[in-house]
């Protein structure tokens, strides 16, 4: 799996979103975006995620343009921002719906998912009652089941336990090492230093610099 | 196959959902027909029937809608009441689920579902059975007041009756009144539907709901083949009054509407930007 970013530029109502962004990210790499609130990180995500397409210049997934060859990544997990899932269903309930369009994972398989992240598969609970962590961790194990080719996780260790931080990093570690490629915005610097390979640093939709981890 | 899979969670979701809500249909609904009950009674006092109506009576009287007004100085303002509580509420039940689940947990559904086009089809198969399901909960409806009412269950029209009002009626084919009767309206309400969900995709869904406001009460006082309103008053169809709106143009233009109406959004969805509602706004 590679993924080549070439000069993409966005404009939203008329302010620069993303500015000649050039990247190329590989299978079995984990890839850090480092930069302050509003710099144009997630809006990245949502381009890699094919959720957004540019004014100029593309996105290639294994040689095919987003949004012209193909309208969306083959293979993809993605948490972005808070998680939109259905109030009124269990944990357990929101990921079945989404793997029956996805993946189709067995039960077993999404309790494995929920118990990976540190979530009871049993919980009765309904989304609307979960906390900010849970939520968090349920986006996560969206994000990670049917280990996608692509994974793209935007500040997932916010709102998250010290036990639960550990737990993701282990998952990641794991699906990296499977050939799985991660992209991860994180606002802790220490955490991102230790969880990934490459660091971009961006700056008003800009990449301002390219750290090795 | 994933498209079913997504339509199912659209039934579910869309749907299932709002069953409570469906009550106010089933109230409409049973506020006209028990006014065609008094008054097919009101005719059988005065010997001028000598049934009570049956299943397909009612149903005629339910989707007659208005005759047509000629526009003067002189004449009153008269709008169907039922034929508009009906066709508002199903405005209103489908008018904003899709807009919504685009920016919402929909953008999940796009994503893993691999294909914008697919989650496009889905929401254009959901509201297709949406407006069925509107039209068969009036169905069950009318039926479980003829059960209980202990009217006949029987899709020929009484004779006596419709002679009274609209005679025209009785000279046609079963097959054509069940055109007008049953395809058209669905047809109709199908188109009007998915055009409003352009609007509410494209632009919000209120701009959607005010679209459809309009084209109702338009439809009212002006027949022509684009106030597609004309079509779901078998009143107004060209068989019953040769001023009114044909039953195969209907059907042209209604289908024209739905796949223009397709192509239109596709065209949108290759190309829109799926953001949060912050974002769109």
């Amino acid at each position: 799996m590679k993924i080549i970013i070439n000069d993409y530029t966005k404009y939203i109502k008329k302010r620069t979103i993303l500015k000649d962004i050039s990247l190329e990210l590989e299978s079995g790499k984990i890839y850090g975006f480092r930069g302050q609130n509003g710099c144009g990180k997630t809006m990245l995500m949502r381009a890699i995620a094919g959720l957004i397409y540019p004014d100029k210049g593309y996105v290639e997934i294994d040689g095919k343009k987003l949004g012209k060859d193909i309208s969306l990544p083959p293979s993809i997990g993605i948490l972005i921002e808070n998680p939109s899932f259905l109030n009124e269903y269990t944990g357990y309930s929101n990921l079945k719906m989404l793997s029956d369009i996805s993946c189709h994972l067995s039960k077993k398989e999404l309790y494995h998912v929920l118990e990976l992240v540190g979530l009871s598969p049993k919980d009765k609970r309904l989304f609307r009652e979960y906390s900010l962590g849970m939520r968090q961790k349920l986006g996560i194990a969206a994000a990670i089941m049917g280990e996608p080719d692509i994974i793209i996780l935007d500040e997932p260790i916010n709102a998250i336990d010290e036990d639960g931080i550990k737990k993701i990093r282990q998952i990641l570690y794991d699906l990296r090492n499977k050939g799985k490629l991660i992209i991860i915005a994180c606002h802790d610097k220490e955490e991102l230093d230790y969880l990934s390979d490459e660091i971009y640093v961006i700056d008003n939709g800009r990449i301002i610099d390219r750290l090795d981890a | 196959m994933k498209i079913f899979r997504l339509v199912k969670h659209d039934l579910q979701y869309g749907t299932a959902k709002q069953i409570m809500t469906f009550l106010f249909l089933i109230a409409i609904v049973l506020v006209c027909i028990n006014g065609a009950y008094e008054y097919f009674h009101a005719l059988h006092g005065y010997n001028m029937i000598e049934g009570y109506g049956n299943f397909f009576d009612y149903l005629l009287y339910l989707f007659q809608g208005d005759m047509i007004h000629e526009i003067s100085l002189d004449s009153r303002f008269s709008i169907p009441v039922y034929w508009l509580g009906i066709h508002l509420f199903i405005a209103l039940s489908v008018g904003s689920y899709p807009s919504e689940d685009l920016i919402g947990y929909g953008r999940m559904k796009i994503l893993y579902s691999g294909s914008r086009l697919r989650w496009l089809a889905g929401k254009l198969i959901w509201m297709i059975l949406h407006v069925l399901t509107c039209y068969m909960i009036m169905y069950m409806t009318v039926f479980l007041f003829c059960i209980i009412k202990q009217a006949d269950i029987s899709f020929t029209l009484s004779a006596d009756i419709w002679e009274n009002t609209r005679s025209e009626i009785l000279g046609l084919k079963q097959s054509q009144i069940l055109e007008m009767t049953i395809l058209l309206p669905i047809l109709t309400s199908v188109a009007i539907s998915v055009f409003q969900n352009l609007l509410a995709v494209i632009f919000q869904p209120q701009i959607g709901y005010i679209f459809t406001c309009c084209l109702l009460i338009l439809s009212c006082y002006w027949v022509c083949p684009i106030t597609l309103g004309n079509y779901t008053m078998w009143y107004r169809n060209s068989l019953i009054d040769p001023e009114g709106v044909g039953s195969f143009t209907g059907c042209i233009l209604n289908i024209t509407v739905i796949i223009l109406v397709f192509i239109v959004l596709w065209q949108y969805m290759k190309k829109c930007d799926i953001l949060d509602k912050k974002e769109r706004l």
